[in-house]
């Protein structure tokens, strides 16, 4: 039997007294107001799937399992978890005392309430498909019998792509959109204006997770804040514009000459998230003429991910042939043979034997993610020189991401991810095989063979080599064209203390005005 | 005066109908179903259903109408894709930004475009004239969008005098409230002072031509006092008339104005409605600024005919 | 307005209207726009979409006449070819805003019965603002350069059937009308030979005018993404893309912009030369 703990060492102790000495500089207070560049159309616990809404929700919504400072889940919500030897049993004990913002104590009820209601309406309720039952025994225990092994299933709880938030049973049974936003974070719901504004306060019945402070999502957090707004300002020169008037305290996604620039000012420090992004080119390998092998790998070959990154950047990138970030456990260099080649006469020579006789190929992207925009103009550009005749249609970004999940009208599409390269393989599941897949091919008995050895193997060394064997094949298929790793210029006052950049999410526990 | 009031208020009733019909038919216009736009992302078939019966979009186009007109009648323009509130709310809320910038940028349009059309029409013809005429007429040539950057770079980036965007709210602090206003306002004014100055420079001219100015200036009344007594009163009554125009222009303008200096108003959020597709906030903000424009041009009309009992009333 | 007064187009001395300092400076503007965009191919070395991340922001100067954007792309290149989308957007609206325009001011002119339908009607559209009319139909429509046509045409016919209306109102009344009718003219007839020859001097103003609000409106429907959609260069949307590099790259936002208002102001000055030339006692007349 496995069991993960919240972490209370003795070595942590001694920490935990020398942290609280240093915690005298922090002081409860002030209304913090940050920027970022889009809202989200939906505030429900159990239905997001953007950073932007990451941002506004996690300071109140928290889960039984969170992912700490490196991405490993660690228990929250939860005391501890302890998993059965043969993987099909996952015993929760709760955490005593942790109170709903609405004061009302959390219990195994709503726990189950909560995955139920996540179960039927969450774009990733597939996370509960290898879930046979919850049982309840008493008020602090949650025991999930599995139909099936499932490896991820833990990591899968911690990720905060699209959270498994705890709410009230009551509040479960509502239907999409209509819950109070009542959950068990350090901060509280105030009010939410979709296209401008979400405010939030510190939530003084809130009760910490034990251990010496936060991490990840997880740990001890402490609310500083009095408030919190998270205000959606879209136009880059106009958030930083805010931040330079003093009227918001932190900004998202500056822009890089703009960011030299602030570095400069003395009340502003920048800070790099690097890596926090991928922008990736995705295939369609069922539609004509990119159903071709030959025909993806010769543009494979063909292009210079530099200057696609560069330009779609700025420069703030990493040039990167992996689907994980180099810090993952998973990472590994199975793509690299084939990541940013930029050689013309291999990419002449496959293009010949693909018999590619200048068919159009519709190109994708949007305007609403500028790097989209930009990575795909760049590289339409090196694809004609290689003789590709490239149609480019740029459209908005929800019409592109619906046509980009049909099998026709399409070849390539400019797009991105955001958490998933984070957190970790156990993620991509339904990018590559799912309602919104990223490989577009038709079933790759290679990349189901090892998927499922994924997620049937409790050795990380075996699923490490499932993975490895996974990326290799994406990219010897050229199903999908990894662009690279963009970064994230964040800018906020010298007097915010505390802070420490971080890709699940801007975490506004922690921090506090010096 | 009766009966032009009830005949003015009559046409104003059938042109308030046919500009709801309009402002209904732009839904009408999406090629396809605008229930499967609307979804966008990710949408499952269940979730364009529900788009379909939420909006009435199930129903024939007559029951689609008639529900629409009733709602108006009580104030109802429907829900907000985006914003999961009442497309009336929104747009109420959004209101005073844009009616500040316009009251600013109509302040700016009166002084500048009032003062620089008299002097052009006192000094007809002399290189004054022909300076502030060729002035209006740049002045209506540039892009009010183009404009506004061009500002931003003058004005915030070289001589960081004022700030490059955002808005106060008035009640937060007037101050900075009209400071924030200062550059999206003047190139939204623009237009409008060009405009103004070519028209009064043509009624003064006009104005100062004839015989009961000859007789006061005769009666040996100095010039700026005929011009303050007499010329000034038939051109601001005739400004009045083209309150209207001024305004409707501005609410076009604003739509890229607020984009570019990020005001919250009315304007951007039209425009960020249209990138998402949110139809029923489309239509309630054409519904509402053309209901504006009939009602202020109602207005005008009836003082007007107050004001000067000359007009026909036809 | 007597309608004795409007010459006819085609009978105007022409060196009355190279003599007129405005008709002159405007036609000349006009023309060189005409002249970029015709020969766009000739002028420019490097091809508008052409991306050359290494050259990325450099400057006004000799290798880049108008600077490099932020991909490398030329911004002189892009204004040039730039050029043919607003112009031809602008006709189209011209032409397509002329004839629906021209007859229905005809028709609501010419008969009493059709007079308070149409106008109303043309009252309800000239209500919304012009711009958001415009994107409130390329947004239903969805964002091309056709749609931008009919959504400007839209906008812009209704202003054009006031004028006509407004001389077809006088014509009507005159004696050769009246003529025209007493030897058995049939109403197309008296309409299209007799009335409309009549209007082409207010009309040709007015088309000007309509010209260059389509030019504006193209590059503001362009600039908010409601235009032709990229990579396709337009005035609107290049300034639209140097948005982000406004401090440390002016010259991407510049010189666009520039080109929109030389454009402009080549035609506001051509139509008032016109209106001057064609019937000096024309008020102006806003729209």
């Amino acid at each position: 039997m496995t069991t993960y703990r919240l972490p209370l060492s003795a070595g942590l102790i001694v920490a935990l007294a020398l942290a609280s000495g240093a915690a005298l500089a922090q002081k409860k207070g002030g209304d913090m107001i940050m920027a970022q560049p889009a809202g989200t159309n939906t505030l429900d616990p159990h239905f997001t799937a953007s950073a932007a809404a990451r941002n506004m929700m996690l300071g109140m919504y928290e889960t039984l399992m969170a992912i700490d400072e490196n991405t490993a889940p660690i228990p929250h919500l939860a005391e501890k978890v302890s998993v059965a030897e043969d993987g099909l049993t996952y015993t929760f004990a709760l955490r005593k005392g942790v109170k709903f913002h609405t004061g009302k104590e959390m219990t195994s009820a709503d726990v189950k309430a909560s995955f139920d209601r996540f179960g039927q309406l969450s774009p990733e309720k597939t996370t509960m498909a290898s879930v046979d039952r919850i049982d309840t025994p008493d008020p602090y225990t949650v025991v999930f019998k599995m139909k099936a092994l499932d490896t991820s299933f833990l990591d899968r709880l911690a990720s905060p792509a699209s959270p498994t938030t705890i709410i009230p049973a009551e509040e479960a049974v509502k239907p999409v959109n209509k819950t109070n936003n009542i959950s068990t974070g350090p901060y509280q719901f105030v009010e939410w204006e979709p296209d401008t504004h979400l405010k939030v306060k510190r939530f003084d019945g809130y009760a910490a997770a034990p251990g010496k402070a936060a991490d990840g999502l997880g740990g001890k957090k402490t609310a500083y804040f009095d408030t919190v707004t998270v205000r959606i300002i879209r136009e880059a020169s106009a958030r930083v514009a805010a931040l330079e008037a003093g009227q918001v305290q932190y900004v998202e996604d500056v822009p890089v000459l703009a960011a030299q620039r602030l570095a400069g000012n003395a009340k502003l420090k920048v800070v790099d998230l690097l890596p926090a992004a991928q922008p990736v080119m995705l295939i369609n390998s069922v539609q004509a003429p990119t159903n071709n092998a030959k025909l993806r790998q010769a543009m494979q070959a063909a292009i210079d991910m530099k200057e696609v990154m560069t330009a779609a950047t700025d420069g703030n990138f990493k040039l990167n042939h992996s689907f994980v970030y180099p810090n993952n456990p998973y990472f590994n260099d199975a793509g690299k043979p084939y990541y940013s080649v930029n050689d013309s006469k291999k990419a002449k020579q496959l293009l010949a034997e693909s018999g590619y006789k200048g068919e159009p190929i519709v190109m994708l992207t949007n305007k609403d993610y500028q790097y989209m925009y930009k990575s795909a103009l760049v590289m339409s550009e090196q694809l004609k020189d290689l003789g590709i005749n490239i149609k480019l249609e740029v459209l908005d970004w929800p019409t592109m991401a619906d046509l980009s999940r049909k099998r026709e009208g399409w070849n390539m599409a400019a797009s991105g991810l955001a958490i998933q390269p984070f957190v970790g393989p156990y993620s991509f599941m339904k990018l590559f095989w799912g309602a919104t897949h990223i490989a577009f091919a038709d079933k790759d008995p290679v990349l189901e063979e090892a998927w499922t050895r994924f997620n049937k193997s409790l050795k990380l060394e075996d699923r490490k080599a499932a993975w490895t064997q996974i990326e290799g094949r994406m990219a010897d298929q050229a199903y999908v064209f990894k662009l690279g790793d963009s970064g994230n210029k964040l800018a906020m006052t010298k007097n915010l203390g505390g802070f420490k950049p971080y890709a699940g999410a801007v975490r506004m526990w922690d921090v506090w005005f010096e | 005066m009766g009966a032009f009031i009830v005949r003015r208020l009559l046409v104003t009733i059938v042109v308030l109908l046919l500009v709801s019909l309009i402002s209904f038919s732009i839904m009408q216009l999406v090629p396809g179903d605008p229930a499967v736009v609307m979804a966008g992302l990710a949408a499952t078939a269940d979730q364009i259903q529900a788009i379909r019966v939420q909006f009435g979009l199930d129903k024939p186009f007559h029951v689609q109408l008639v529900r629409w007109y009733a709602g108006i009648a009580v104030g109802d323009m429907g829900q907000s894709m985006t914003l999961g509130r009442a497309v009336g709310q929104a747009l109420i809320e959004r209101l005073p930004a844009t009616i500040g910038l316009a009251l600013v940028a109509f302040a700016m349009t009166i002084v500048i475009g009032l003062s620089a059309g008299i002097l052009a029409a006192i000094r007809q013809n002399t290189w004054i004239d022909q300076l502030i005429m060729t002035l209006a007429v740049v002045g209506v040539s540039v892009p009010s969008f183009w404009l506004g950057l061009i500002l931003i770079i003058v004005f915030a980036v070289t001589f960081d005098l004022l700030p490059a965007g955002g808005y106060v709210a008035f009640a937060q602090s007037p101050r900075d409230w009209l400071v924030s206003l200062l550059l999206p306002a003047f190139s939204l004014a623009l237009l409008q002072v060009g405009l103004l100055a070519r028209i009064t420079r043509s009624a003064m001219v006009e104005t100062l031509r004839q015989d009961f100015i000859r007789t006061a200036k005769a009666k040996g009344l100095p010039t700026w006092m005929v011009i303050c007594k007499h010329a000034l009163m038939n051109v601001m009554v005739m400004v009045v008339t083209i309150i209207g125009i001024v305004f409707s222009l501005m609410l076009s303008g604003s739509v890229v104005i607020e984009t570019v200096f990020s005001i919250p108003g009315l304007g951007r959020l039209m425009a960020s409605a249209i990138l998402t597709r949110d139809y029923p906030l489309i239509q309630g903000g054409l519904l509402l600024t053309a209901a504006m424009f009939v009602l202020i041009n109602l207005v005008v009309d009836v003082l007007y005919a107050y004001l000067d009992p000359r007009i026909r009333y036809d | 307005m007597a309608a004795t007064s409007t010459a006819p187009l085609a009978n105007a001395p022409w060196r009355r209207y190279l003599r007129h300092p405005m008709f002159l400076t405007g036609a000349i503007l006009c023309l060189s726009v005409v002249l970029l965009a015709v020969f766009a191919d000739l002028i420019t070395t490097r091809a508008p979409e052409r991306t050359r991340v290494s050259q990325a922001f450099t400057p006004p100067g000799e290798s880049y006449l108008m600077g490099a954007d932020n991909l490398g792309r030329d911004v002189w290149s892009r204004v040039a070819f730039g050029s043919r989308v607003s112009i031809a957007i602008g006709f189209a609206t011209v032409v397509l805003a002329g004839v629906a325009g021209t007859l229905i001011g005809l028709l609501s002119g010419y008969y009493r019965k059709l007079d308070e339908p149409l106008m109303r009607a043309m009252d309800a559209l000239m209500s919304f603002p012009a711009i958001l009319l415009a994107v409130g139909i390329t947004a239903a429509l969805g964002p091309s350069a056709t749609n931008a046509v009919i959504a400007l045409a839209v906008v812009y016919a209704p202003r054009t059937a006031r004028i006509v209306r407004a001389s077809t109102l006088v014509l009507r009344e005159m004696d050769f009308v009246a003529g025209a009718r007493a030897a058995g003219a049939t109403d197309a007839r008296i309409l299209l030979r007799h009335l409309l020859p009549n209007c082409l001097g207010p009309l040709v103003v007015q088309l000007t005018f309509v010209f260059a609000y389509a030019v504006l409106a193209e590059a503001a429907l362009s600039f908010l993404g409601m235009g032709p959609p990229p990579p396709a260069p337009t005035w609107g949307n290049i300034i639209a893309d140097g948005r982000d590099y406004l401090r440390e790259a002016a010259w991407i936002c510049l010189f666009p912009g520039m080109a929109i208002s030389i454009t402009v102001l080549g035609l506001n000055l051509l139509g008032d030369g016109l209106r001057d030339l064609l019937d000096p006692r024309m008020k102006i007349q806003e729209s």
